[in-house]
């Protein structure tokens, strides 16, 4: 998982800290589950299309443990296609187009749903653990 | 009362365009500076700074009170990537830490990033996208 353009959300590690409670960590990855899935969706109906090459392109990657994500672009897909990295003048812009930011302002529009989510399941796991 | 996204922009601007010293970096002064936004004029040369994008969140960011989260995405257009470093170090002096006054918003937070540069397709010219993240509450109370 290296994206060369991506947004990345490690959040999820947390899940890391409640090692020995398998309901916390099963809960985090679907929290980190649906909110790439969900930042891969908004960012993908935000993209501009001119011909959807670069729209085909974006890519969602999940880590091994899935608690963590990363939304982007590999240049690799746009070389290997003859294409420059063009996501690049897309997103922040050139000296004759203005930028049109649909990948990160993706992830800045979906971190507080998200953070939310897990820390509702963190409480809940501090709770459990209290109760014991 | 405008909101945070606004305010934070307009101080924002304010504040780039009023620095002598980061001005006379770019090459303008704070009478002509060289602040854009969005797509700088054909006539614009380099070192340029655009303002490209501004985004927030409603997220809370003290849970006692409304504020936001805000991100405002700067492009510097420069000769080369040492050109643009040296116009980042005066972004980074004039904005990290600093305190912007906000029409009805306290600002709580503010810092800087080198995000990635790249060559423009058409020039050949150095652009530089830096982040500007910045934290703020509803209101001007303490």
């Amino acid at each position: 998982m290296k994206l060369t353009l991506a947004t990345r959300n490690a959040a999820g590690l947390a899940a890391n800290f409640y090692a020995a409670d398998r309901r916390v960590q099963r809960a985090v990855r679907r929290v980190v589950e649906r909110a790439g899935v969900r930042e891969f969706e908004r960012a993908r109906a935000d993209a501009p299309v001119d011909t959807g090459f670069m729209r085909s392109q974006l890519r969602l990657a999940f880590s091994e443990h899935g608690y963590l994500y990363e939304l982007g672009f590999d240049e690799a897909d746009f070389t290997g296609a003859g294409k420059p990295f063009y996501p690049l003048y897309v997103i922040f812009g050139t000296t004759k187009m203005p930028a049109r930011d649909f990948l990160f302002g993706a992830r800045d529009a979906l971190r507080p749903a998200f953070r939310a989510d897990l820390a509702a399941e963190l409480r809940a796991a501090v709770r459990r653990r209290s109760a014991t | 009362m405008s909101t945070a996204l606004d305010a934070v922009q307009l101080a924002l601007a304010a504040a780039l365009k009023g620095d002598a010293q980061l001005q006379g970096a770019l090459g303008g002064s704070t009478m002509a500076p060289k602040v854009y936004d969005s797509l700088a004029p054909a006539t614009a040369r380099v070192p340029y700074l655009v303002l490209a994008t501004s985004g927030e969140s409603g997220l809370g960011v003290d849970f006692a009170r409304e504020g936001h989260d805000g991100v405002e995405t700067l492009r510097v257009t420069a000769a080369d990537r040492l050109a643009a470093k040296r116009i980042y170090v005066h972004v980074a002096r004039v904005l990290d830490g600093v305190t912007l006054a906000l029409d009805g918003h306290r600002m709580l937070d503010g810092a800087t990033s080198w995000v990635t540069d790249y060559r423009d397709p058409v020039t050949g010219e150095t652009q530089a996208v830096i982040r500007y993240r910045v934290q703020t509450l509803v209101g001007t109370a303490a």
